[in-house]
């Protein structure tokens, strides 16, 4: 066995028996490329590698991919094989657009397979029409938060010579800023209380903020909007 | 009838004139489709799969690869080459055939339906046994059993017409009841919706098994939304939480979704369950 064929199967092995890859697809998908031209068949390579004729397919596909996906993938914003495969299945100016949109929206590869079959039934529809229309109609979980100004962050405000509801309002503003559009679902100021209705990613988005500025979940929105108005970048 | 195997005699090249499409393959609809991009393909790499055919007569039947035969006659070819196989019964050759083109999934459904049906027959009526045959999940069989018997012609002819796919036409038998009418109003809307949207069918239907096929339509266009409250904990009170969980046996969420109910209730504002 050569040295370059045992580094293409090594990778093979490695890359496609576990579920949490060391390397991207593309990088992948052009070890399996070789480890074809070397054996001759995708049978061959399935058989060397322990997975199914199908699943090498699959991956090979992924060298059929445009350019700015391929990137997409290298930079592992696309990183499941499914998806990278049904894009490559597709036309390369709807590759582009849907490659765009599955990164900005964190989409699952179910949502992946009902857009391309959506967008098969509607040649005459565009992908961002697509992509929308699927995820809207999509059952969901929506998470409501209720943020409040606590009372140091009032006293906080006061000091900025600024009123509850001012600074309700900046904190309304910071969220939106904070948090995806497509994942602020709605926001509600409710007397001294903002109820925000999210996605589970804008939830995680959430957590991270309030945990970059060590406040708890509800205390969040006070917080961005004391950091907004002072540049205070802890709060403490 | 138990599954056939194939007794291959040899791979011979045969002329096209002595090879007739028999009654034992499958294919009867869309034989020309995208039979240019084979013609190509044959062009170019010569074919790659010989045909299968059965001795008769002095002459062959053809069993496998009715396409391949077609994008032969079409290249003006004299021969092609062909694996025979000993003689089988006509049940046995149209199995064979099917079992050939339900995998790849080439075949127009209705030509499917149509040879199921057949063959169902043929095994004793044992949608296992002859899903077993087929290399095939009793449930794709019984699928297509359904159909054959439940589908009303119009819902049929537009699965022919490729307006339908084989799943659609079983949430439209199963959300439609008997009625074949509210069917075929489904049937008609269903390339207008979503796979989430064409997935709550049949669990809006049991809901409601009277409402039309317009109100049907209607809800499954509306999704379920699920709200969830988030609560939020200091670290000392969620490791109670946790505490209470280990304990009890019981999920966090379990326990803090009992709490607030019991503090409704006990307060008067909720009495339900």
């Amino acid at each position: 066995m050569r040295r370059a064929e045992i580094q293409h199967l090594a990778m093979a092995l490695a890359g496609t028996r576990r579920k949490n890859r060391a390397m991207d697809l593309v990088t992948l998908a052009g070890s399996l490329v070789a480890l074809k031209g070397e054996y001759g068949s995708i049978q061959a390579v399935a058989r060397a590698v322990g997975i199914s004729s199908e699943m090498v397919r699959e991956f090979l596909h992924i060298s059929d991919l445009s350019g700015p996906v391929k990137k997409a993938v290298r930079q592992r914003k696309i990183d499941s094989v499914d998806v990278a495969y049904r894009l490559s299945r597709l036309p390369r100016p709807v590759q582009d657009a849907l490659a765009r949109e599955i990164v900005a929206r964190h989409m699952t590869s179910d949502d992946v397979r009902w857009i391309d079959r959506y967008l098969r039934d509607h040649p005459g529809v565009s992908v961002r029409d697509a992509v929308d229309r699927v995820l809207r109609s999509k059952d969901r979980i929506e998470y409501v938060a209720y943020l409040r100004l606590s009372p140091r962050i009032k006293k906080n405000l006061r000091r900025a010579r600024m009123s509850d509801t001012a600074g309700l309002r900046v904190a309304q503003a910071a969220l939106e800023r904070a948090i995806a559009k497509a994942d602020l679902l709605s926001l509600e100021r409710l007397d001294d209380i903002l109820k925000v209705r999210v996605t589970a990613a804008g939830l995680r988005s959430l957590r991270v903020e309030a945990r970059r500025m060590g406040v708890p979940l509800r205390e969040v929105a006070g917080a961005l909007a004391l950091e907004t108005l002072s540049g205070h970048k802890q709060l403490r | 009838m138990r599954s056939p195997k194939l007794q291959r005699e040899g791979l011979e090249n045969i002329r096209l004139d002595q090879i007739e499409i028999g009654r034992h393959n499958v294919r009867m609809t869309e034989q020309d489709a995208r039979l240019e991009d084979l013609v190509e393909s044959i062009r170019q790499h010569e074919l790659l799969q010989p045909v299968v055919v059965m001795r008769r007569d002095g002459k062959y039947d053809l069993i496998i690869g009715q396409r391949r035969l077609r994008a032969f006659r079409r290249l003006k070819k004299d021969t092609i080459p062909a694996i025979v196989v000993a003689p089988m019964d006509p049940a046995e050759a149209r199995l064979l055939s099917l079992s050939e083109n339900i995998q790849r999934v080439q075949l127009n459904r209705s030509d499917i339906i149509d040879a199921i049906d057949d063959l169902y027959r043929h095994f004793g009526r044992s949608g296992v046994k002859l899903a077993k045959a087929l290399g095939v999940s009793p449930a794709t069989v019984y699928g297509y059993l359904k159909i054959q018997k439940a589908a009303p012609p119009e819902v049929k002819a537009m699965m022919r017409q490729g307006r339908i796919k084989k799943a659609d036409v079983i949430r439209v038998i199963e959300a439609g009841g008997a009625d074949e009418s509210k069917m075929v109003e489904l049937a008609r809307e269903m390339r207008k919706l979503t796979v989430p949207e064409k997935e709550r069918l049949i669990p809006a239907s049991r809901q409601k098994p009277k409402a039309s096929a317009d109100e049907l339509i209607e809800m499954v266009r509306s999704p379920r939304v699920e709200e969830r409250i988030v609560v939020d904990l200091t670290p000392r009170q969620y490791d109670a939480l946790g505490k209470a969980a280990r304990e009890s046996g019981q999920q966090r969420e379990e326990i803090a979704r009992v709490a607030v109910l019991d503090w409704l209730r006990d307060r008067g504002y909720y009495a339900g369950e």
